[in-house]
């Protein structure tokens, strides 16, 4: 059996396409993920209040709005499979699309697998990887070991902001490692940032390793301005670093751009292959908002939609 | 020993352990915890398939510093498997699905 549209990913884009297709009665088979790039429900389930989604006007939990979504996704048809995509083959008509137990051949696909944490890769960062140091703030903050600790936070985007005043409810204190002498984070971010008392920033330092016995005890940071070295004792290092596109799945297939991003071609969602769309962070290293990426899945579903009635 | 198959807490971990001779499959989570809330279906459906030799016991870990910290937990999910008070395996994150079915089958 083929089917006609499968969509592979779980966050705002695939879940919207999800809505999408099923109301156009598809009938989509969405692959949500299991461990692979991320949770099922994508990076919204590792934030907490999420402020700007339209329709909200007293903000709503990151959580709450993926479970929102796939609720509505599956209230118009789609079929949810829990399993990570292993392997895709886009190269023939009908697409195939395998997880480690399971094949799927579909007329057509969405990509909407979205972008990971980075991390620094730091000497001493594989020992102490779950183990004192984090890509989640939100995830790991609550644990019994970073109470009354001080901890550090690396980045100086919104996501960093939003962990370190986080982990304020939990750390005795939180240093801020910002690797240039500013922050992106929004205007708004920022005040909180340099107004809070538990808050310490330090500009241009780069943790360069972590180090303890058992459990993470000290990092040492390098200054960037005279490369001088010192050391900071901290229980928890959390990364708010940016993202890298999941898109390891797809390479040698559809086209990418220098940093890994699925091109998609004019004002559409179109891959360089007929059949193949791709929504969401992905495609897309500007904007990266729920709502942007749920407005590409809509345009992805859409044109799937059109493209399978003239095919 | 009951038909029960998913217990709660520290109470039900440590009578198990005293009282039980099936293995012991321990969750820890937490609130907030996208990754706790991904993998608790696929241990319940790991759970009712292996009912007749293993335990599900989940705990919050800010409900239970005190065993969170004895059992060294750092990042949530965590799971343990039990025989009694041995602990037989600590799996640390969110693991390809096959893992926990393997890791418990290993031990059967």
């Amino acid at each position: 059996m083929v089917e006609q549209l499968v969509i592979i990913g779980s966050g705002p884009a695939g879940y919207t396409a999800a809505i999408y297709a099923g109301r156009a009665q598809l009938q989509p088979i969405l692959f949500e993920g299991f461990e692979a790039g991320g949770l099922p429900g994508g990076q919204l389930m590792t934030t907490t209040e999420v402020e700007n989604f339209p329709g909200f006007s007293e903000g709503i939990q990151g959580p709450k709005l993926m479970k929102e979504m796939r609720q509505q996704a599956i209230r118009w048809g789609a079929k949810l499979i829990t399993d990570d995509v292993i392997t895709v083959d886009f190269s023939q008509s009908p697409l195939t699309i395998a997880t480690s137990d399971l094949e799927v051949k579909s007329y057509a696909a969405i990509v909407c697998t979205g972008a990971t944490a980075k991390r620094l890769h730091i000497a001493g960062e594989e020992e102490f990887w779950n183990n004192g140091i984090s890509a989640c703030a939100v995830c790991d903050g609550t644990n019994p070991l970073f109470q009354n600790v001080e901890i550090a936070v690396v980045g100086g985007g919104d996501s960093a902001a939003e962990e370190a005043l986080y982990m304020t409810k939990y750390a005795s204190k939180v240093h801020l490692l910002v690797r240039s002498d500013r922050l992106r984070a929004s205007k708004v971010m920022q005040e909180r940032i340099l107004n809070h008392d538990k808050i310490q920033v330090h500009w241009r330092v780069l943790p360069i390793s972590a180090h303890g016995s058992d459990i993470l005890q000290s990092i040492q940071l390098q200054d960037r301005k005279d490369n001088s070295i010192t050391e900071l004792k901290v229980g928890g290092l959390f990364y708010a670093i940016g993202h890298t596109p999941n898109t390891q799945l797809f390479a040698g297939q559809l086209d990418l751009d220098q940093k890994g991003y699925i091109k998609t071609y004019g004002k559409t969602t179109a891959t360089n292959i007929a059949g193949v769309w791709a929504a969401g962070d992905v495609q897309d290293h500007i904007y990266r908002q729920a709502i942007t990426a749920a407005g590409t899945g809509c345009m992805a579903a859409l044109e799937a939609e059109r493209w399978l009635v003239e095919k | 020993m009951s038909e029960q198959i998913f217990f709660q807490g520290r109470a039900a971990l440590e009578k198990l352990q005293s009282e039980s001779d099936k293995l012991i499959l321990l969750e820890i989570s937490a609130p907030h915890c996208g990754s706790c809330d991904t993998l608790r279906p696929l241990l319940h459906q790991l759970a009712t398939e292996q009912s007749d030799n293993l335990h599900l016991v989940e705990v919050d870990m800010t409900e239970e510093p005190d065993l969170a910290i004895a059992l060294g937990i750092r990042s949530v999910p965590t799971v343990v498997l039990f025989k009694g008070d041995r602990q037989l395996e600590k799996i640390v994150g969110l693991k390809p699905k096959k893992l926990y079915t393997e890791t418990v089958v290993k031990y059967l």
